[in-house]
């Protein structure tokens, strides 16, 4: 039951940490894909990745931390391993952002120039 | 029901549910690329990519899971199924690489469109539903 409560418990705050990310950046992103691909369509693919990217590495990280301590394991067992399996949450978010952020920036840069042509 | 039931019967819903993740995927992205390959010159590659787009998500999705080994630390198939909290393990390790697959997947799937929006005539035609918040 307490592994069952301590993965809920992940998986809360790594959805948190999602909405967070998704809260502070998705309008920017728009107005900044709305402005240089210039289709609607490519708009909604890219913001529709950029949620997706962040789901999955929040479902990766969350779903492969094991929760298999003892019932009378103490209070602070628990915290540890929330807390690994924050960190591996935090490692696949910072990769996605890494590679979606090169990936906007080569998409601005590419099309920027075609614009400007 | 004994660990051997809960192995085989967790292997197969663990195999459904990453099809069924990568399933959704495709059905949440699907309108915009087909909205995007609606503007291409060549209508023969935009098939060709609406056709493969949920193909290229299945795939990589189904990839990651298979490529989790229960044989890990020389266990016998005895060892493996004497232990509950090892297959509930190797489950969530199922589930875990699957995304990261996909993960990947996606990045692909947003180089692809990058090309083919750097490629695109100067004109597209804008699709009904296009540039909605995804929220």
């Amino acid at each position: 039951m307490h592994n069952l409560m301590g993965f809920v418990i992940l998986l809360l705050i790594s959805l948190g940490l999602t909405y967070a990310i998704w809260a502070a950046v998705s309008k920017s992103l728009q107005g900044l894909l709305n402005q240089v691909v210039k289709l609607p369509d490519g708009t909604a693919f890219y913001l529709r990745t950029f949620l997706i990217g962040l789901l999955l590495a929040a479902a990766a990280g969350a779903v492969g931390t094991v929760f298999n301590l003892k019932a009378d394991a103490p209070f602070m067992e628990y915290v540890w391993r929330v807390a690994s399996g924050l960190e591996s949450v935090c490692q696949y978010f910072f990769g996605f952002l890494l590679g979606y952020l090169v990936l906007i920036t080569v998409l601005v840069a590419v099309l920027g120039a075609r614009h400007e042509q | 029901m004994n660990n051997e039931q809960f192995l085989i019967l967790s292997y197969f819903i663990v195999g459904a549910l990453v099809m069924a993740i990568a399933l959704a995927v495709h059905a949440y992205l699907h309108r915009p690329l087909a909205g995007i390959t609606r503007t291409f010159r060549n209508s023969y590659l935009g098939l060709i990519l609406r056709r493969l787009f949920p193909v290229g998500l299945v795939l990589p999705a189904l990839a990651g899971f298979l490529s989790v080994n229960y044989h890990a630390c020389d266990r016998n198939y005895a060892k493996i199924i004497a232990d509950r909290s090892y297959l509930v393990e190797k489950n969530q390790e199922q589930i875990s690489t699957a995304c990261l697959f996909l993960l990947m997947a996606l990045f692909a799937w947003g180089v692809i469109v990058l090309i083919s929006l750097a490629t695109r005539p100067d004109n597209p035609v804008p699709s009904k539903n296009a540039g909605q918040d995804p929220q």
